[in-house]
C-alpha cells in the first residue's frame, strides 16, 4: 500500500517545470556572461586577474632554479599556483574590490535601473534569476580565474624541468580539483554579494555592504581555533591546496577537502536560496 | 451582468495591505472577454497595484482573483504565458541592442534561440522599430523605448494584455503614435487589453468598457454608451464671431452666461432641448457664425467627476 502511494507520487512529479527552470537560469546565466565582457569593469578585472598573475609569475623566471626534475617541479609548480591563488583571489583590497564590483551590482542594480520588472513580467521565478545571475557571474569569474591558474602551473612545472609528458598528465588531477576547489569558492564570494544585491535597492550600498561582509566573515573565522576556522575564506586555501597536492605536508588538524568541498556547496547554496526568498519577499510585501 | 463564458478576469473581494495601509480594498472586477478595457482613476487610485494583482507580480492579502480560469499568484507563471504586460514607465537595459534585447525577453518566454529571433524581428516591425534592430536601447528616445515595451508585451501573442499608463511619459506625439499602435492591434487581433490611464481622452478614444477606480475601489463598471447613456453636463461652451451680442441675448432670455477669451460659458443649463435650439437659431438669424456647441465635460469625464468627486455618492453606490 505504502509503495503503491510512494510510486503515485513519484509518478505525479513532472520533470517538465524542472527542465524549464534549468533552460531559464541557463538563458539568464549566459545573458550575464555576454552583458560582462562588454562592460568596461570586466577588462579591469582582466587586468587584475589575468596580467597581474601572470606578471607575478614570468618575474619568477629571473629567480634562479637551485634544483629541478620532476619532483621538485611538481612541488614548485603546486607551491606557486597556491601563493597566486591565495593572493590574487582572497587579497581584500582588489580581488574583493572587484568581485563585489561585478557581482553585488547584478540585482541592485537592476532594481536600481527598474529593469528587474522585465523579468517579472516574464513566465519565469525569483529564484531563477538569482541562480541565472549567480552562474553568469561564475562563468565569468572562472575565464579569468581558471585559465590564468592552469597557465601558472604548467609553465612552472617546465621551469623546474619537469618531464614533458609523464609528469603534466600525472598532474592533471590535480589540476582539476584545484580549478573545482577555485571555482566553487569564487562561488561562495558571489553568492554572498548576490546575497547583500537582493537585498539593497542601489548598487553602491550593496557593493560596500559585500566588502564589509567579506572582510567582518573573514577576520572573524581567523580568530577562531584551528581546527574550526569555517568561516575564514582564506583557511580554506591555506587548509585544502596543500592537501590536495598530496606530496605537500597536510596542515595539522585539516578536515576532509571533500568535507569542506561540499560544505562550501551548502554555503553556495544556502546564500542563493536566502537571496530567492529575500527578492521575493521585497517584491511581494 | 458578463456570462460566466465571457469573463476573462474576476477578481472578487480582493484587498491588498502594504504594512497596514490598505493599497486595495474589496475590490471586485470583471473584464469580458475581447473587449478594450479601461481602468480609470486619479494617482494614487490602486490602478497600478490591481493590474500587478492581476498578473501575479504582486499577492494578494485576501480576495480571489481567477485569470483565464487560473488563481492569479498560484499559478501565475502559467498566467504569465498568457498575459502581455507592459509596466508603467517601462526600463530596457540600455547597453543591450533592440534585437538581443527582444531575443533575450522571447527566450524567457520559452521561444527556441532561432525562432526568438524571427519574431523579434516580426514584433519589432509591427512597433516599427525594424530599422533599430542593432541600435543600443539606451539610443532610443522616450516614444521608441515605449514601442519597444509595447513588442515586449505582444510576445507570444498573449490572450491578455495589460497596459500599465502607456501614455504617461510620451510626448503628444508619442502618444498619438501609442495609441494608435494599440487601437490598431485590438482590432487586428481581437484581444482582451487593459489599458490603465488617469487621463479620460485616451481612455475614451481607446476603450470600449470602462471601470473607475479610487481609494483602490470600483466605484463604477460597465460599457462606455452605458455608463454615459443617461448623463449630461449642463454647463455649455460656445464660441461664435459675435461672442458679445450673443451672451447679451442669452442674458435676456435667462441664461447663467460669462465670457471669458471669446468663448461664452453658460452654466447650469435646465432645458437642454430649448437650450441646443435656442443658440444655433439665434446665430442664424443673425448671421453669427457658430463655431462650436459643446458641454463643458463630456459624457464620461461627468461619470468619472460623479463618482470620484462626489464621495457621498461613492459610500451610496458601495
Amino acid at each position: 500500500m505504502t509503495f503503491t502511494r510512494a510510486t503515485s507520487y513519484f509518478q505525479n512529479i513532472s520533470v517538465r517545470p524542472i527542465i524549464t527552470s534549468l533552460r531559464n537560469i541557463h538563458i539568464i546565466s549566459l545573458d550575464v556572461f555576454f552583458s560582462n565582457i562588454r562592460e568596461k569593469k570586466f577588462w579591469l578585472a582582466i587586468l587584475y586577474y589575468v596580467v597581474v598573475p601572470l606578471g607575478s609569475m614570468l618575474g619568477g623566471f629571473f629567480i634562479p632554479v637551485i634544483q629541478n626534475g620532476t619532483g621538485i617541479a611538481l612541488y614548485q609548480a603546486q607551491f606557486s599556483t597556491t601563493s597566486m591563488i591565495t593572493g590574487t583571489f582572497l587579497s581584500f583590497f582588489l580581488g574583493q574590490i572587484l568581485i563585489a564590483l561585478l557581482t553585488a551590482d547584478q540585482i541592485a542594480g537592476d532594481i536600481e535601473r527598474g529593469t528587474f520588472t522585465l523579468f517579472r513580467s516574464k513566465p519565469i521565478y525569483e529564484f531563477e534569476v538569482v541562480f541565472g545571475k549567480y552562474f553568469g557571474m561564475l562563468y565569468t569569474l572562472s575565464i579569468l580565474s581558471v585559465p590564468v591558474l592552469i597557465i601558472n602551473y604548467y609553465t612552472q612545472m617546465f621551469r623546474f624541468g619537469a618531464f614533458w609528458p609523464d609528469a603534466f598528465i600525472h598532474s592533471l588531477d590535480e589540476i582539476i580539483a584545484v580549478a573545482v576547489i577555485l571555482v566553487v569558492l569564487l562561488g561562495a564570494v558571489i553568492g554572498l554579494a548576490l546575497l547583500t544585491s537582493s537585498v539593497f535597492s542601489k548598487s553602491l550600498h550593496s557593493i560596500i555592504t559585500t566588502l564589509l561582509l567579506l572582510f567582518l566573515v573573514d577576520f572573524f573565522g581567523n580568530l577562531l581555533p584551528s581546527n574550526s576556522k569555517y568561516l575564514s575564506l582564506s583557511w580554506y586555501v591555506d587548509v585544502i591546496y596543500p592537501k590536495i597536492f598530496y606530496n605537500l605536508e597536510p596542515v595539522k588538524n585539516s578536515p576532509d577537502p571533500l568535507m569542506l568541498f561540499f560544505l562550501l556547496i551548502g554555503v553556495n547554496l544556502l546564500f542563493l536560496v536566502v537571496a530567492s526568498i529575500i527578492l521575493r519577499l521585497r517584491e511581494n510585501p | 451582468m458578463t456570462t460566466e463564458s465571457e469573463v476573462v478576469i474576476r477578481a472578487t473581494n480582493v484587498s491588498k495591505f502594504i504594512q497596514t495601509k490598505p493599497i486595495v480594498y474589496r475590490l471586485n472586477l470583471e473584464v469580458p472577454k475581447g473587449t478594450l478595457f479601461g481602468l480609470l482613476g486619479p494617482n494614487g487610485a490602486g490602478k497600478s497595484t490591481t493590474l500587478k494583482l492581476i498578473t501575479g507580480r504582486l499577492r494578494l492579502t485576501s480576495g480571489k482573483i481567477n485569470v483565464l480560469g487560473m488563481d492569479s499568484w498560484k499559478q501565475r507563471k502559467d498566467i504569465a504565458k498568457k498575459i502581455g504586460y507592459l509596466p508603467q514607465s517601462p526600463t530596457q537595459p540600455p547597453d543591450k541592442t533592440v534585437i538581443r534585447f527582444m531575443e533575450l525577453m522571447c527566450r524567457l518566454r520559452g521561444f527556441s534561440k532561432s525562432d526568438a529571433l524571427n519574431h523579434s524581428r516580426e514584433l519589432l516591425n509591427e512597433v516599427g522599430l525594424g530599422r533599430y534592430e542593432n541600435q543600443n536601447v539606451g539610443k532610443l528616445s522616450g516614444g521608441e523605448k515605449q514601442r519597444l515595451g509595447f513588442a515586449n508585451a505582444l510576445i507570444g501573442d498573449p490572450e491578455i494584455l495589460i497596459l500599465d499608463e502607456p501614455t504617461a511619459s510620451l510626448d503628444p506625439e508619442g502618444r498619438i503614435y501609442v495609441m494608435n499602435l494599440i487601437t490598431q492591434y485590438a482590432r487586428n487581433r481581437q484581444k482582451t487589453i487593459i489599458i490603465s490611464s488617469h487621463i479620460l481622452p485616451e481612455i475614451q478614444r481607446m476603450t470600449n468598457y470602462i471601470a473607475i477606480l479610487a481609494n483602490g475601489k470600483v466605484l463604477t463598471a460597465g460599457p462606455v454608451w452605458k455608463l454615459t447613456n443617461e448623463v449630461y453636463d449642463s454647463n455649455y461652451e460656445i464660441h461664435c464671431s459675435e461672442p458679445e451680442k450673443l451672451i447679451t441675448e442669452l442674458a435676456n432670455l435667462g441664461y447663467d452666461t460669462e465670457l471669458e477669451n471669446s468663448i461664452i460659458f453658460v452654466r447650469n443649463v435646465s432645458n437642454l432641448s430649448e437650450f441646443w435650439s435656442t443658440v444655433p437659431r439665434l446665430c442664424s438669424e443673425n448671421h453669427w457664425e457658430l463655431k462650436f456647441l459643446k458641454p463643458v465635460h463630456d459624457a464620461l469625464e461627468r461619470v468619472f467627476l460623479n463618482y470620484v468627486s462626489n464621495p457621498l455618492l461613492v459610500e451610496e453606490q458601495l
